[in-house]
């Protein structure tokens, strides 16, 4: 290994562990203490707050509801992103750049802005979409009661689709015209094109897809925040919205460490889980 | 070459490491900063020393100040009244003003970080617990006779209960308000109903109003009243369950125990659960809503009862577009109506002033504080802003006709309740919201939520409980 790419790498190394590694360990280091902003004290209690947090009922809650949200959400993006980015790469589509404008224009929105707004359309009483609805003769929906979960879920697959479709797009334009020539004079009809073509040349992109949106999706709480606040009775209650009141509502600052130890640990083991799925070739490392 | 090079980044990353696990913490910051400053000082000394022999001056001494905007401009107010009176010893304000969702994260990093203003406006429901964290300093230790004389006599005794700790005084209120139950005055009128004073009451004036022909009459919603059970609803949901309490004869603590799952607190939850779900006099939606959306609907014509903060009032004439005329002749407000064995109650709080502990001038901190809440000061903020008066010598002052609301609202205060004085109140506070959410959203039954949420309570303040 040469020093000068070694150098090269140094300063993101730098930035990364002071703001990627260092909090990891300081949160794990704080997670071993009873301490709060609202403490006069602290003390060393060792793996206490683990115990405690495994016997907490809420962690086990929010651990399915993140399940069930994030995979959710990834599946919509990835296959939402993948389908219109195959319909913007359709050679017959007119009027492409108007359409890929429209679906990014969500993305560029913050997500206070688009939590704000869904929050109104949703909104039982003086919402767009009840109103919409009552305006063709159909009853009002309670969207934050009973399918709360459901309707965060669609707001923030809205939000953030176009993520997965601009990506999707900009690797099918790489793709060889050849491959499909070839495809092609072999007889293969547009969805063998697309089975043995297209999909196989996205696999790259596709992991890097997976794991950027699964990661995003994952530690963003932004949008549940402020449509649902986590609940109601905890339905929409993620990991992060339970670390983000323990630590930041509560000031609890061990017992929050502890779960964004767990958060961490968790982020990492889904990395995993998609490199061994994909294979570690795909992102050019060694077998 | 290679090996080398690894070691080196090895090395790299364990240092970095090792310092992040070692990083001192606040206080050791805090400790390192005073070292510094003293270096700095001794310097100037020896510049003074040896450049001027005489030292000049002193210039203001900088009282360093956390508010809100509609708060702002009556500490610069106090502080020229201060720098008139007192020429050689001038002040300046470092003021930094902030919403009130950032007021509180704000004061607790800056106090944890050993930087904590001379002075901050704080929601009194903080109160105890700052001064159990020794963030706050008593305000009986800077100046006993003006506390015993003035602020112990002088301002509710609701509001000194709710900002104190351990019997001394942490905070001042500089305003306040009532939570009550606000009513259409003008359809009760047509109806020949009369105000409700008991729970029964309040529950037959829901269902007069929820009946289909009276909704379309006056273009009610689908429910003809607004309460919140929402955690959403945060401290307003609290708040306005507990004033249910009250008015039953409840409390959520009593004699050092945790007695919010007896009789009353029963009957209290059991009340909300049948508003919704027994009578359908309010939405099952209420576990969702966020704290405004009763007054929303009210304000818009769909509820004719809400239970809401005198905070609101303002808010309901914008929405309604209402001269004050209208207003008095279409909005009615009354305390909770008692319920068996209760009394009619209102709920208070509102946003006080407290000096902490790391304040370098504490003594002029307070003097500035007390020009603040001063009589004219306050009476001037209560009249600009509509806030009621703290103070029953500023109550006095309000005018029955051009103070209309604040006098009237302020006529609501001897019905007032302050909550619970502890210092882990928000987390009660959130645990009393999720009992309302779980209760009214059939997620558990009245009994198991109390149940539950008295257990948790006890947990979170280490107190016994009063009923098993």
């Amino acid at each position: 290994m040469k020093l000068k790419p070694l150098l090269l790498i140094l300063p993101a190394l730098l930035l990364l562990s002071i703001f990627a590694i260092y909090p990891v360990f300081q949160a794990f280091y704080l997670s071993l203490f009873d301490r709060g902003l609202l403490k006069p004290t602290s003390s060393f209690v060792g793996l206490r707050n683990y115990a405690t947090l495994f016997s907490d009922r809420l962690l086990w809650n929010s651990l399915k509801v993140s399940l069930i949200y994030v995979g959710s959400c990834v599946a919509i993006q990835f296959f939402l992103g993948l389908f219109l980015a195959t319909l913007l790469n359709s050679p017959k589509l007119r009027g492409r750049d108007v359409f890929r404008v429209i679906f990014i224009v969500p993305y560029v929105i913050s997500g206070l802005v688009i939590g704000l707004v869904w929050a109104w359309l949703l909104n039982y009483d003086f919402g767009l979409l009840n109103a919409a609805i009552r305006a063709v003769g159909f009853r009002r929906q309670d969207w934050l009661l009973d399918t709360a979960l459901v309707s965060v879920i669609i707001a923030y697959s809205w939000w953030t689709v176009s993520f997965s479709m601009v990506l999707l797009e900009s690797a099918m334009k790489g793709i060889p015209e050849e491959l499909y020539d070839a495809a092609k004079i072999d007889g293969a009809n547009r969805w063998q094109s697309f089975r043995f073509v297209t999909l196989p040349s996205l696999r790259y992109i596709s992991l890097l897809n997976l794991i950027m949106i699964t990661l995003f999706t994952f530690n963003d709480f932004s949008i549940i925040l402020l449509v649902t606040a986590g609940g109601p009775l905890h339905k929409t209650d993620v990991l992060g919205m339970f670390m983000w009141r323990t630590a930041f509502k509560y000031y609890d600052l061990g017992y929050g460490s502890t779960v964004a130890t767990i958060y961490f640990i968790i982020n990492i083991v889904i990395a995993l889980i998609y490199i061994r799925a994909f294979g570690l070739e795909t992102l050019g490392g060694e077998v | 070459m290679k090996e080398k090079t690894y070691l080196l980044l090895v090395a790299l990353l364990l240092g970095l490491l090792t310092a992040a696990c070692a990083a001192p913490t606040p206080e050791e910051v805090k400790v390192t900063t005073v070292v510094e400053v003293t270096k700095e000082v001794e310097v100037e000394v020896i510049k003074e020393k040896l450049v001027t022999p005489t030292p000049a001056p002193p210039g203001p001494t900088v009282i360093e100040v956390i508010t809100q905007e509609r708060w702002a401009p009556y500490v610069e107010k106090a502080v020229e009244l201060w720098n008139t009176d007192h020429p050689d010893q001038q002040v300046e304000v470092d003021m930094l003003v902030l919403g009130y969702p950032d007021l509180r994260s704000k004061i607790i990093t800056a106090a944890a970080g050993g930087k904590a203003p001379d002075l901050s406006l704080i929601d009194c429901i903080w109160v105890p617990e700052f001064a159990e964290a020794q963030y706050l300093v008593p305000l009986d230790e800077l100046d006993p006779d003006w506390v015993n004389d003035v602020a112990r006599k002088d301002w509710y005794e609701g509001l000194t209960d709710q900002t104190s700790y351990d019997g001394q005084l942490y905070g001042l209120v500089t305003q306040t308000g009532t939570e009550h139950l606000y009513y259409r005055k003008d359809w009760f009128a047509a109806e020949g109903i009369e105000p409700p004073e008991t729970w029964d009451e309040l529950v037959e004036a829901a269902l007069y109003f929820q009946q289909e022909e009276i909704r379309e009459k006056y273009g009610l919603g689908d429910f003809s009243m607004g309460v919140l059970s929402s955690v959403k609803g945060a401290e307003a949901t609290t708040v306005r369950w507990l004033m249910v309490l009250w008015s039953r004869g409840g409390t959520v603590f009593e004699d050092g125990q945790v007695a919010i799952s007896g009789p009353e607190g029963k009957d209290a939850l059991q009340f909300y659960y049948d508003l919704v779900n027994t009578h359908k006099a309010v939405s099952p939606q209420s576990i969702t809503w966020a704290w405004d959306e009763t007054r929303k609907l009210f304000g818009a014509g769909k509820t004719a009862m809400f239970l809401g903060g005198s905070y609101e009032w303002a808010a309901i004439q914008d929405q309604t577009g209402w001269d004050l005329e209208t207003m008095k002749a279409n909005v009615g407000f009354i305390p909770m109506p008692a319920g068996p064995d209760g009394n009619p109650t209102t709920g208070t709080g509102g946003m006080a002033y407290s000096i902490y502990r790391q304040s370098e001038n504490p003594e002029l901190a307070f003097e500035i504080l007390k020009l603040i809440v001063g009589e004219d000061l306050m009476y001037e903020f209560a009249d600009q802003t509509g806030q009621v008066p703290p103070r029953q010598s500023v109550t006095e002052m309000l005018d029955p006709e051009e103070d209309w609301f604040l006098y009237n609202d302020a006529q609501l205060m001897v019905y007032a309740r302050p909550r619970p004085g502890s210092a882990v109140y928000p987390r009660v506070s959130e645990q009393v919201a999720t009992m309302l959410e779980n209760a009214v959203g059939g997620a558990m039954t009245v009994d198991e939520a109390l149940d539950q949420t008295a257990e948790a309570i006890s947990l979170i303040t280490g107190l016994p409980r009063k009923y098993e």
